[in-house]
Parts: C-alpha cells; structure tokens; sequence
C-alpha cells in the first residue's frame, strides 16, 4: 500500500513504538536470556542440550514433573467441581445472605498461598490440633498438603469466572426447554452444562496453570514431596546452579504455555457461539429444597475457609500454638527478631504495592488503550495484544528469574563487540521488583482494562478528530473518566497482588529491601510459625484495608457520576 | 463553477470485500445530499471516507476544487453526527459543544467570550439552551440528537455529515426532527451529506439523492427525477412501490401504450400501484381478481391477479384514493379490468437487475 495514512497520529504511532519497547526489555528480551541459558554451562559456554540431558539423567529432578501435574491435576479437579456448585448457588438459587457467602470465599485472595499452606500445618500439622488432640495424622506434608492448600487458592478464583459464565445464560433457552417438557436434570445437561462451557475450560486452565506454577505453598507444606516451583527455587537459591535452575524453569513454563493456546484456540472457535445481546437475563425461581441444599454446601465452604483462618489467628495469638493457648501479643514483636526484618518489611510492601498499583494502572491502561482505540500500525498492534496476554502463561518464578539474568548483567557481547546493559541500574532496586510485579500481573489486569474500553463508543474518537481535539485529551477528558471504574479496579487488583505475590519477586529482593511476604516466607523457613502467621495476619489486614478504601472510592466516584445524572431533575423540583 | 465536494473513482477494499466500488459524486455548495441504499451496500463507508476517517484504496476527494485524498479530518472542517451520537456522557450538553472549542486545536485563537457565544449561538439553532446544563443521560432520544447537531455545529464547519441520525427516533419526532434539520440546513445554507436507509426521508430532505446498492451509485438525480424515472428495476423498486412485469400484452392496451411497447427489447416492464387505474369501460384494460385489500390510511393497496404478462395467475398492487376506492366498491373475489397509465410505465432490459425478472 503505497498510501500515506492521513490518521497515522505520529505521538500515538511514538507510543506504540514505545509498548513494543517496553515489551521488548522487560519481557521479550528476559525471557530470551533465560530461554538462551539453557543451552549453557555454569561459565557461559554454550553446550547444546546437555543440560536436559544431565537435567534427565537425575532421576529425583525428574520426579518433580509427575509431582507437578499430580498436585495441578488433582486440585484443578476438586477446585473447578466446587466452584461450579458454589458458582451456581450464587447464579441460580435463591439463597439468604447471598453477599456475604461470596465475601467470606474471596478471602484466600487477600493472603499468599504460604498463608494456607500454614495455616494446614496449625491444623493438621505435627504440631497441629487435630493430630495432636485426635491423634490423627493425615500426613499433611507433601501431596496431600499441597493439594488442599491450592484448592484453597484457586477456588475463588474459579467460582468468580463461573459465576460470570452461569449469570450471562440466556433465559429463553430454558423457557423453551420448560416448554418442550425437558426435566431438570436433562435440562441441566442439554442446557446449563453447554451453556457454562467455555467458563468451565478457563476456569480449568487458570486452576491448572495457577497450581502448576504456584510456589509458596508447595514450599512450605511440601516436605519431601518436590515440585518444579521448589525446584528452580532449590537450584538457583540453593545450589547456586543457573543453568539448571533455568532449564527447570523452562520445563515450568511449557505446560502453561501449552495450556494457553489451547484456551485461546479454543475461545477462538466459540467466539461465534458466544451469548447474544438479546438474550434475556436468568430468572432465579424458588425450589426450596435445591435452595436449602445450595445453602448448606455454600455455608459450609466458608465454615472451612474461615477455620483455615482461624487456625492462623489461633496460632499467632497464642503463646505457644498448640501446647499454650493462653493469649499473646509476643508474636507481633516482629523487630525483637532481628533475622527476620522487621516492621519495616511492611513500609517496604506498602511502597513495593503503591508503586506496581501506580505505574501498573498506567502502563496497562496506556496499552489497553493504545490496542483498542488507536488505528495506525495494526500488525504491531496484534502483537501488543499477543505480549499482553502471554504473562498468564508465564510462572512468577521464572518472570523473576529471567530478570535477574537479564538485569545483572553488566554487558552484553554480540560477535565480540562489548556493550554496557544501561538497565544494569535497575538491579537490586525497588523499581526492578515492582516491574516484575507488572509484568506478572499484566495478562489480568490488560483484560480488565480492554474490556472496559470496548464499552465506549468507537465513535468518540471520530467525532472528537472532526473537532480536531487531539486523542490525548479525548483520552484524559472523556476515555479515563468514563473507564474509572475499571481503573481503580486494576489498580486494587496490583495492590493486593503485589502484597502477596512472592514467586515473581523472591529472586529480585535484597536483605534490606525485603518485602512483608517475603518476610512470611523467611519466618516459615525458620520453622517460626507463629511469628509467620502473625505477620500474615498484618498482611491480610492491610490489603482488606486497601480492598475497602478502593471500593469506597469506586463507590463515590460511582455515585458522583450517577448523582449528577440524576441531581438535576431534583433540583427542579426543589 | 466546480463542485465544493468531488469524489472521483472512489474504491475501498476490506480485505476481498469490496464496500465502494468507483464511487464518482459531485455535491454543490449548499446543497442536502442523501445516501439512500440498503444495508451493508456502502453509505457509512463512503461518508467515513469523505470525512477522512478512512482512506480509500483508490480514488480522490476535493474540497473547493483541491485535493483533499490525504488530507486528514481536522483539516477538512466538517461537523458529524453518528447514529449513536456519541455524546460524552460524563459532560453536560454545554460542556459537550464547548468541547471542541475548547480542546480543538485552533482553541488558543478563541477567546473565552467567543466560546460562550459560540455556543449559546449552537444550542439556539437547535432549540437546546434550556437543556445546556443536563448530561446526555438526562435527555430525551430527539434532544440528544440536537444536542450532538449543536455540537457537530459548534466549530462552524464548512460542511454537515450525517450518519442516520433519524434512525433511533420514534416514527413521530423523526419527522419533526427531520423538518427542523432541514430548515435549519437552508437557513444556514450549509452542504450536507446524509446517509440513510429510510427512502421517505431520502424524499422528503434531499436536494440530491444517490441510491446506491453494493458498494456501487445506481442513480443520482432529485428526489422527483429518480421517483419518476428510476433509471433501473432495483432503484424503481427500492425508492417507492412497484410492480414488475416482463411482456405486457399490447392488443388491450391504448395505442399510445402499444406504440410504446412494440418491438423494444427492452422487455422487463415496471409500473407504480398508483399508476394503475380502474378501466372506465369493459372493452379497456384487462380482466383482473381482487384477491386483498389493505388499508393505508390515505387510501387503499389492492392486491390483484391476472395474466398481464402471460404468466398464469400473476399478483400486483393497484393503489386507490380513499375516494376512488368508495366509488368503485371493491370487495375481494370481485372481477375487475384494470388499465396501465402508459406514460408511467417504465422498460428496462432483462438483465438490467435479473433478480427481478420472475420465471416463468
Ligand atoms: N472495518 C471493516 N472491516 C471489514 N468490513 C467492513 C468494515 N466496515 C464496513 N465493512 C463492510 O463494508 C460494507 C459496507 O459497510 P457500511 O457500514 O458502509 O454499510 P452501510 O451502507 O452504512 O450499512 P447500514 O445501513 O447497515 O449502516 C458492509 O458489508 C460491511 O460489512
Ligand atoms: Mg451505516
């Protein structure tokens, strides 16, 4: 095409060009690093596969991907059959309370998964009430711990995506299935089932590739029982070995990325199938007894979420969990142990999740905004889409381990010739962690944000070109007021996650600068508990404070909006 | 003189679709264009190209004479309304005509006074400064329409554009809205161009009227000229009622209609219901059933069927006055003759539109 575009807009053209840059450095060019390493020994030098091949040839590594798949496999399973009839309670039942039912299940989202792990252990653990009261050792440590600590994990995830997929059916259909005499259970199998379909595969791949890639829990409640995560862990914190740390990393990250295809491959193809906009929105009917089934199953999901809690209060307000119950402050005296960093790890984390909520809501929204509402470049803009969306498929462990292989380096040398690495800087700084942070998060909050912006109407960015209002203040006057809500959305999802996000950065933080989760995850390492729960507790307390104070904001922001919709009637009459 | 709009040789691909296909259309100074055709056949594409919100694979725009292909939309200096309106929802009606005043790129040179004024100026024409303080929400559909006018004029532009911008109105503010858009057009004298699919509105505003139909112009030409003389079976059956026929026989008909018909090749034959008349005597026209009868408000279609054109049993519509419709007392199963106005009948080639001509 030989035509100059009268639209290319040369500051929007400047700004893609600057996504692909930021693509490119903090995650194209990292994961090459990482990717390329494997193919070398401890010195550099480039050694073909050998390394799978030394990799293959240790039969206890190896184990760990029968581990890996095991553990994922297992609490995907039992996690996505709960969600779903937990999801369908709150779509399709009558039942009281409703909010508060959701609420309360949402709460492993506030916490690392470390936090349920432990929160096992004062359970079921050695020292544990159960095995110490009853006697009864499940054997909680290893397969078992794992499973049940990421079920807890992912469960609210997965409801939150079903209960999504279950709301948006479409009335009619079973209207007309009530009306050709269709009972409820065929209905259920000819209707809801297929209807749910494509919320039910992505909440299978998000389970899946969260267990799989998850390291906390496995870390604290895996004893003897290795997974991949613990392994890169072991090898490159442990051993010192990055070469294989990187190959572990890599055989981490294939099944996530094979599960990532195959989730959009598939939503590609449903694409056509998707719900119309005339679909008329579920009717919830009254059956008492479904009801009353739906509710005790749902109550009792949160009975056990919340005695998984308790079980963390329990053990940090304890003098000593289990054997002294008597209660105790001395817990909370993070900065009497001076190993373990003390309050100050909080004033990091709040740093460490101001910056991931600040810069993060900036970058994705600047990038959701450039791939949704610009025209000039569209192949470029494809790939941006395309780079946004690969971190779901890539680990926080191996986000973090490629930057410090790429960021530590000094130079790089291509073909003899020397060149500084001008982001060297970067390392060992906050701002490195809080990049990772980014990236790691990218895929959700991208999804958020586009989401958001497909809402507004194509037609504003036409009309304001006809009145020769640049796109940079259409975006600040109309495109980011009418997307605030999605905003502060995104930017709560980077604040909590930033808290209890530990795998993208436990590789990139320094013995100063040691963020509140990490802090747990030392704690635990010592084998002091208490002093883990209690600093876990701080943690969840923060971010329920953060979540409150951004949904307080949504709210007012949501309410100043819709009052002034509706102020001036009243003042006509007033 | 020139035209103050050219487009010459339009084509504008979408991949192997074609959506304009040397589109070539002159438009004067102050004058209402419509765009009537069927969806999906190119009006919005064609207007978005005019507007240089899309580039054309081929072809050229002029402004005043001078080339404008590459000329990008700020620099045209049109004002647009969309079928949506697109208003900003989360700014007040003033707001959202003060908005290209304010933040367009010649805002520096407007003083705060000449905003106020422009403005105040925008929501009278449109009859809208009660309303200068209510967001869009709070707004009737014809009300948003006039306030995305009075924003659409605020910046003065040297040319209108609309996208359908009757289309989510009621039946009856459509047509209100329709007479003060073009009052207000004439009064200002401002050349439009107005896409729509509604062939009644087509009529009743335009000075020009395009039909087009996949992605091509079929006939150009005022409302009264392609009413009267469509110049194609697909452009007399989309603009107003027809009825096709291939052969019409000529030993019933008046000589004038016989001397019309005889020995053309233009074979495809197409008349208006209103065109057909109830034949005075019986020895005139030719012998036909009522076989429906639909009541129009202003008069009568009657469904009719016979073999006008050696085609057994063929059905078509004659269109009475509610006057003649008394007169004549028709009710259905009656057996009529019926006369074709010769002059009104319109002949086209068998292949002009073959989707008209009906097997036989
Ligand atoms: N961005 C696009 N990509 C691909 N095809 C397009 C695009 N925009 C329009 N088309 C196609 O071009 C054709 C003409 O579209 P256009 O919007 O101009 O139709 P229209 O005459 O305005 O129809 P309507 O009355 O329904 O608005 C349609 O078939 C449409 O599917
Ligand atoms: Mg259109």
């Amino acid at each position: 095409m030989p035509k100059a575009n009268p639209r290319g807009n040369t500051a929007q053209k400047l700004l893609i060009w600057g996504a692909v840059l930021w693509f490119a450095l903090f995650l194209l060019v990292p994961l090459f690093t990482l990717f390329s390493k494997v193919f070398q020994d401890k010195g550099g030098a480039f050694i073909g596969l050998e390394n799978f091949r030394s990799y293959f040839a240790t039969p206890s590594l190896v184990l760990s991907i029968g581990h890996s798949f095991e553990v994922s496999i297992w609490s995907m399973g039992i996690a996505v059959v709960l969600a779903f009839l937990f999801a369908y309670g709150l779509a399709r039942c009558k039942i009281p309370c409703k909010n508060v039912l959701k609420n309360i299940a949402l709460l492993p989202l506030f916490v690392p998964t470390m936090v349920h792990a432990m929160g096992l252990i004062s359970i079921f653990g050695r020292a544990g009430i159960v095995t110490r009261e009853l006697g009864l050792d499940i054997g909680i440590y290893g397969k078992t711990g794992i499973i049940m600590a990421e079920i807890f994990y992912v469960f609210p995830q997965a409801f939150l995506i079903l209960t999504i997929a279950l709301e948006s059916a479409d009335f009619r259909l079973y209207e007309a299935a009530a009306v050709m005499g269709s009972g409820p259970i065929r209905t259920f199998f000819r209707v809801t089932l297929p209807g749910a379909k494509y919320g039910l595969m992505n909440a299978a791949f998000v389970c899946f590739t969260l267990c799989f890639t998850d390291f906390g829990a496995p870390q604290v409640i895996g004893g003897n029982y290795a997974v991949l995560s613990t392994d890169v862990y072991k090898q490159v914190v442990g051993q010192q070995n990055m070469p294989m740390g990187s190959v572990v990393g890599v055989i981490l990250t294939l099944p996530a990325i094979a599960a990532f295809f195959a989730n959009r491959f598939s939503h590609r193809k449903g694409a056509a199938e998707e719900i119309s906009s005339k679909a008329i929105a579920f009717r919830i009917q009254k059956q008492p007894l479904r009801d009353m089934i739906y509710t005790c199953f749902m109550g009792l999901s949160d009975l056990l979420i919340l005695f998984l809690f308790a079980a963390v209060f329990a053990t940090a307000f304890s003098y000593k969990w289990p054997q002294n119950m008597a209660f105790s402050l001395r817990h909370f005296d993070f900065d009497a142990k001076l190993i373990n960093g003390g309050s100050s790890s909080f004033m990091y984390s709040l740093l460490l999740c101001t910056g991931t909520a600040l810069l993060g809501t900036i970058i994705v929204f600047i990038t959701a905004y450039l791939t949704e509402k610009t025209r000039p470049l569209a192949p470029v803009r494809s790939s941006l889409r395309f780079c946004s969306m690969l971190p779901m498929a890539l680990p926080g462990l191996v986000i973090g381990l490629s930057y410090i292989m790429f960021f530590n380096k000094t130079d790089f040398s291509f073909f003899g010739l020397s060149i500084p690495n001008p982001l060297h800087g970067l390392y060992r700084t906050v701002l490195i962690m809080i990049l990772s942070n980014i990236v790691h998060m990218f895929a959700v909050t991208y999804v958020t944000a586009t989401t958001s912006l497909k809402k507004l109407d194509k037609a504003y960015e036409d009309a304001a070109e006809s009145m020769a209002v640049p796109p940079w203040k259409l975006f600040l006057r109309v495109t980011v007021p009418l997307s605030l809500t999605a905003v502060i959305e995104v930017a709560t999802y980077f604040f909590v996650n930033a808290m209890i996000t530990v795998s993208a950065i436990v590789f990139l933080y320094t013995p100063d600068n040691k963020p509140a989760a990490l802090a747990i995850l030392n704690m635990d390492d010592n084998a002091d508990y208490a002093a883990a729960s209690a600093m876990s507790i701080c943690l969840l307390g923060m971010n329920l404070a953060a979540r409150l104070g951004f949904d307080a904001l949504k709210k007012r922001l949501a309410i100043k909006h819709e009052s002034s919709n509706k102020a001036a009637p009243v003042k006509q009459v007033g | 003189m020139g035209a103050f709009l050219r487009v010459e040789n339009l084509t504008k691909n979408y991949g192997s679709f074609t959506a304009l296909r040397d589109i070539t259309l002159d438009v004067q100074e102050g004058e209402f264009v419509c765009l009537l055709g069927p969806s999906g056949c190119g009006k919005t594409t064609l207007l978005r190209v005019i507007a240089g919100l899309e580039t054309a694979d081929a072809g050229k725009v002029y402004l005043r004479g001078e080339d404008a292909t590459h000329l990008p939309p700020p620099k045209r200096n049109f004002g647009i309304v969309f079928q949506s309106y697109a208003l900003f929802p989360n700014m007040t009606v003033w707001d959202n005509v003060a908005f290209g005043l304010k933040a367009g790129k010649g805002a520096q040179k407007i003083s705060r006074d000449g905003i106020q004024t422009a403005v105040q100026e925008a929501l009278r024409l449109v009859h809208m400064e009660e309303q200068a303080e209510k967001y869009p929400a709070q707004l009737s559909g014809g009300q948003q329409q006039r306030a995305a006018l009075a924003r659409a004029l605020a910046i003065k532009p040297s040319f209108l554009l609309l996208d359908e911008p009757l289309s989510a109105l009621d039946a009856k503010i459509r047509q209100k809205v329709r007479l003060e858009i073009k009052s207000l057009q004439q009064s200002l004298g401002i050349t439009t161009v107005m896409v729509t699919h509604d062939q009644e509105e087509a009529l009743t505003m335009a000075d020009q009227l395009v039909v087009m139909n996949n992605a091509c112009i079929r006939q150009t030409g005022s409302p009264r000229e392609v009413y009267n003389h469509p110049n194609s079976p697909f452009v007399a059956d989309f603009v107003g009622q027809v009825n096709f026929f291939q052969n019409i026989p000529i030993e019933n008909q008046s000589a004038e209609l016989r001397q019309k018909l005889a020995g053309s090749h233009y074979k495809l034959k197409a008349i208006r219901p209103e065109h057909i008349h109830i034949a005075k005597t019986q020895d005139e026209g030719i012998p036909v059933t009522v076989v429906g009868i639909e009541f129009l408000g202003s008069g009568y279609r009657i469904a009719l069927t016979g073999d006008v054109s050696g085609v057994h049993n063929e059905t078509f519509f004659m269109d009475l006055t509610d006057s003649r419709f008394r007169q004549a007392e028709l009710s259905v199963g009656d057996s009529i003759r019926v006369r074709f106005d010769a002059e009104n009948v319109f002949s086209y080639r068998l292949d002009a539109d073959p989707q008209f001509v009906k097997a036989a």
